[in-house]
């Protein structure tokens, strides 16, 4: 469905006489996936690992520094004006911050007859059934529609941006940290409500989150990203099972367990993130990494199959 | 919080197709009406506004004395006594004049205001908006012009262009527009970055829309306050113009014009140089009291 392809991208850092370019911070590095028809591939990893840009990216809401991602083989980053618009009536993009991420001066109803007119969706009566089976399909009642969104829950913010992604009829939906601004209970109504969807719909997801138990509960395979790149990626199960790579390690490991009697012997990790804009070299994770070995800071190690469908990137593992 | 306009009860999950009505445009109009009754600072710039566009309009058929008719004899007569503001140098009526007078000055404010707005919006949102080498040569362009002061190349584009009130008008919007533009601007480069806008985009709206659709109406507030405040300043812009001998012609009466011309007798005759600044003051709050009330009935955030 979708072949993301060594894509990278850097944000320059001004400075200087004439904003000249003095520097790089290297949001997305080298960051190779695939996502098939159907399937919710997590992305996780701590903030500022580059996930979002990575959504964004393949939005084409930020422009790539280079690589590529194919989308039904086509090569995203070269489309004209016209291939660009029917691209993103089949990819949409769910926000975390579900107060930014309305417009405050449009009533429900507005933004998604917007939408549809200018997409020419349905015509005359039409649209407001449509609108109507859009609140219907995200749990909101029709008397919502008149109502502008700081009237509403934070929770109900969320599902009426998700009728917005809905409301075209996409393919694939970046949910760039969805439920993480909401409480526990509302996380879970929202995670529901987006794998009922899948069901009823087929949708294809790219699901980014911090919370590892999130993406447990809602992906089939998971990538789990350390400073702009993607350390390991390999099926739920296998991921929370047998991790390979010590970064994903220390990530379970510091999972709490609701059991005082429980004592595990945490990975914990010292120091901080690098920065980004001046990342390690050889493997970014090898100055906080307990196993590592002098070839580490000098060779990034590219990500390769260890196993069928778990591919892992660390020294470690190499032949 | 509750919605009487519409037929379905909060419960009420319907199954069966309801027939629909977005009754946003309605209930938010009646609302901000409403809401803008009972806001009494609103209430009275609204009033002062009406107020001085109806002298604008009719107040030259009904002045108490003729306001152009001079009259030695009667020159700098304290106010009372048949001439309720008192007179000028001239022997003319200071009330007559102030009210002959408001048509041309308003004109000069509301007009050159309205042309900062048109210019620099297209210009502080295409140059937030795109960013890159076209912001940066737009915004040149406009550091080029307020780097001038203004009041010098007001009197280049005058000393061009000749004497007149069109001119006025010109040279005026010439020299403020882009401060305008940069409050635009400064403005749309917070907007874009809103998850709302990236939504848009992501949506495949056009830039066009997206600016003057989705980010425009969220810098309103912004623009609405500067340009209440800033109908002042061609007032007075055009008092100095005209002080210069560029602005009005003398047979002509400004409000502006007429604090210039009385000015040098302010310690013998007070009166001749205050009342037209007190008109000129009083409009202005009127229009801000406007602008502010506006402001508030505008965002729907403030709806009860």
């Amino acid at each position: 469905m979708m072949q993301v392809s060594n894509l990278k991208t850097y944000y320059p850092i001004k400075g200087g006489v004439f904003s000249r370019v003095v520097g790089q911070v290297k949001a997305v590095d080298d960051v190779s996936f695939s996502i098939k028809k159907g399937e919710t591939l997590g992305l996780v990893g701590e903030s500022g690992c580059g996930k979002s840009t990575a959504a964004k990216t393949i939005m084409c809401l930020v422009p790539p520094t280079s690589g590529e991602v194919l989308y039904r083989g086509k090569n995203i980053f070269k489309f004209g004006r016209q291939e660009l618009k029917e691209y993103r009536k089949e990819m949409q993009i769910i926000f975390q911050n579900q107060y930014g991420s309305l417009n405050p001066r449009k009533t429900v109803g507005d933004m998604l007859k917007e939408i549809i007119r200018f997409h020419q969706l349905a015509e005359g009566p039409g649209i407001d059934k449509k609108i109507q089976q859009l609140m219907e399909l995200v749990g909101l009642s029709i008397y919502h529609i008149g109502r502008f969104p700081h009237e509403f829950s934070g929770g109900q913010r969320q599902r009426i941006g998700i009728a917005r992604a809905l409301c075209l009829d996409p393919q694939v939906i970046i949910c760039d940290e969805p439920v993480s601004a909401l409480d526990v209970s509302i996380q879970s109504q929202i995670l529901n409500l987006l794998k009922d969807l899948q069901e009823e719909l087929g949708h294809t997801y790219l699901f980014i989150a911090h919370d590892l138990s999130v993406v447990k509960y809602i992906s089939h395979r998971v990538g789990v990203m350390y400073l702009g790149r993607i350390v390991e990626l390999t099926e739920t199960e296998k991921l929370f099972e047998t991790p390979l790579h010590p970064y994903t390690q220390a990530l379970l490991s510091a999972i709490p367990i609701a059991d005082p009697d429980h004592t595990s012997i945490k990975a914990v990790l010292r120091g901080d993130v690098p920065s980004p804009n001046n990342p390690p070299p050889g493997c970014v994770f090898h100055t906080r990494c307990r196993e590592a070995m002098e070839i580490c800071s000098q060779e990034i190690p590219p990500l390769r199959e260890e196993e069928p469908g778990h591919s892992v990137a660390c020294h470690l593992y190499e032949p | 919080m509750s919605s009487p306009h519409h037929p379905v009860p909060p419960d009420g999950q319907s199954t069966k197709p309801v027939e629909v009505k977005v009754r946003r445009s309605t209930s938010f109009r009646d609302d901000a009406i409403r809401r803008f009754k009972k806001n009494p600072t609103a209430i009275i710039g609204l009033i002062i506004v009406f107020l001085f566009l109806f002298i604008a309009l009719f107040g030259a058929y009904f002045t108490p004395h003729d306001p152009f008719a001079q009259n030695i004899r009667n020159a700098h007569q304290p106010p009372g006594d048949g001439y309720l503001l008192g007179t000028d140098f001239f022997g003319r009526d200071i009330l007559s004049r102030i009210m002959i007078g408001a048509r041309i000055s308003l004109l000069v404010g509301v007009t050159v205001v309205i042309l900062w707005g048109l210019i620099g919006i297209v210009v502080g949102l295409v140059a937030g908006y795109y960013g890159g080498w076209l912001e940066s040569a737009l915004m040149r362009i406009v550091d080029a012009f307020i780097s001038f002061p203004g009041i010098i190349l007001a009197l280049a584009i005058m000393a061009v262009r000749g004497q007149g009130i069109e001119n006025v008008i010109f040279a005026l919007a010439i020299v403020g527009w882009p401060t305008m533009a940069r409050l635009v601007r400064s403005e749309v480069i917070s907007l874009k970055e809103r998850e709302y806008i990236q939504a848009a985009r992501s949506l495949g709206f056009n830039d066009a829309k997206i600016m003057f659709q989705h980010i425009l109406p969220n810098s309103l507030a912004t623009i609405i306050v500067y340009s209440t405040m800033g109908i002042a300043i061609p007032i007075i812009a055009e008092a100095g113009l005209s002080f210069l001998g560029l602005g009005a012609t003398p047979d002509q009466a400004t409000w502006g014009f007429q604090m210039s011309l009385e000015r040098q007798y302010m310690r013998t005759a007070w009166w001749g140089v205050t009342f037209p600044g007190l008109a000129v003051m009083i409009v202005v709050l009127g229009f801000n009291l406007l602008g502010d009330g506006l402001r508030d009935v505008l965002d729907p955030r403030m709806k009860e």
